[in-house]
């Protein structure tokens, strides 16, 4: 996986030693790794098994919250143990 | 002779509401603080307790679907099997979503088969012949001249898809069915008489 899709000031300037390096060099490495970040983090959830655990995630969501919500419609008390 | 103005009212004067002889609606209280008065820290824990559970079937689930893909990783005719199961386990998850949406009155028989279809008749299965067949290649590629494990290699990537592809259709058909499941199919006739017990049984 190809994650150096952009290339930051300091990559250019070792590169290049001619061209001057201006003092933005920290957030424009905080920025690349952020984008790099997403453009990772968007690569792994277009794999087919990510996206079929975030639709099972999702829907075990929906049940859980469904079976809590029976569980106050029935108002059950909780089980306490005897002393 | 003149009378004094009355000053000018700034705002419409309060209307005294009528006495209430009874309490018509009990104080207002959020749920969180009903919950924390009624059943105390053991509410908050059962609640969770069911949160965790289903965390838990997620986990099940993403183990089951990395052993799958582990065993059939060096099948060539077969080599996704475990993003086919977690595909069958999400469309059969989907499917429980959907039909508690449209089945309702439906929704703790849909809950309880849910959990009986994914990880009785897919998982399990699925993580069982995946397992055996797993073994049963490295047998043969170890040298094993056994007529059944060598058979069994050949045959096993088609059987695995019969729990992991069948049931999912098969619950879907059932929730599908959930919608008519309580209607009567008889015309108006057919009714009468069984209602009034000229059906024939009666004799």
């Amino acid at each position: 996986m190809d994650t150096q899709f952009l290339k930051s000031p300091s990559t250019l300037a070792r590169r290049h030693p001619a061209e001057m390096v201006s003092g933005m060099d920290i957030l424009s490495h905080g920025l690349v790794s952020l984008f790099n970040g997403a453009y990772v983090a968007v690569r792994l959830m277009l794999s087919p098994a990510m996206l079929f655990l975030a639709v099972s995630g999702s829907s075990l969501a929906w049940l859980a919250r469904l079976e809590v919500a029976s569980l106050d419609r029935r108002a059950a008390k909780p089980e306490v143990g005897r002393h | 002779m003149q009378r004094a103005a009355t000053p000018r009212p700034l705002a419409r004067p309060a209307v005294t509401p009528p006495a209430r002889t009874h309490r018509s609606a009990p104080p207002r209280m959020s749920r969180r603080r009903r919950r924390r008065r009624n059943e105390g820290l053991r509410g908050v824990s059962v609640r969770a307790t069911v949160y965790l559970r289903y965390l838990s079937y997620w986990f099940t689930i993403v183990a089951s679907g990395a052993i799958a893909h582990y065993c059939f990783k060096s099948v060539p005719e077969a080599t996704s099997g475990g993003i086919w199961l977690m595909a069958s386990c999400a469309f059969q998850l989907v499917v429980a979503a959907l039909g508690t949406m449209f089945a309702a009155h439906r929704r703790d028989e849909i809950l309880e088969q849910m959990r009986g279809y994914v990880f009785g008749y897919t998982v399990a299965p699925g993580i069982g012949v995946a397992i055996f067949m797993w073994v049963a290649r490295n047998m043969v590629s170890s040298g094993s001249e056994d007529m059944f494990i060598r058979t069994a290699v050949a045959a096993l990537p088609w059987i695995y898809f019969i729990p992991v592809l069948v049931p999912a259709v098969i619950y879907l058909k059932m929730v599908a069915g959930f919608k008519t499941i309580d209607r009567i199919g008889l015309d108006d006739e057919e009714i009468l008489k069984i209602y009034t017990r000229n059906d024939g049984l009666q004799r």
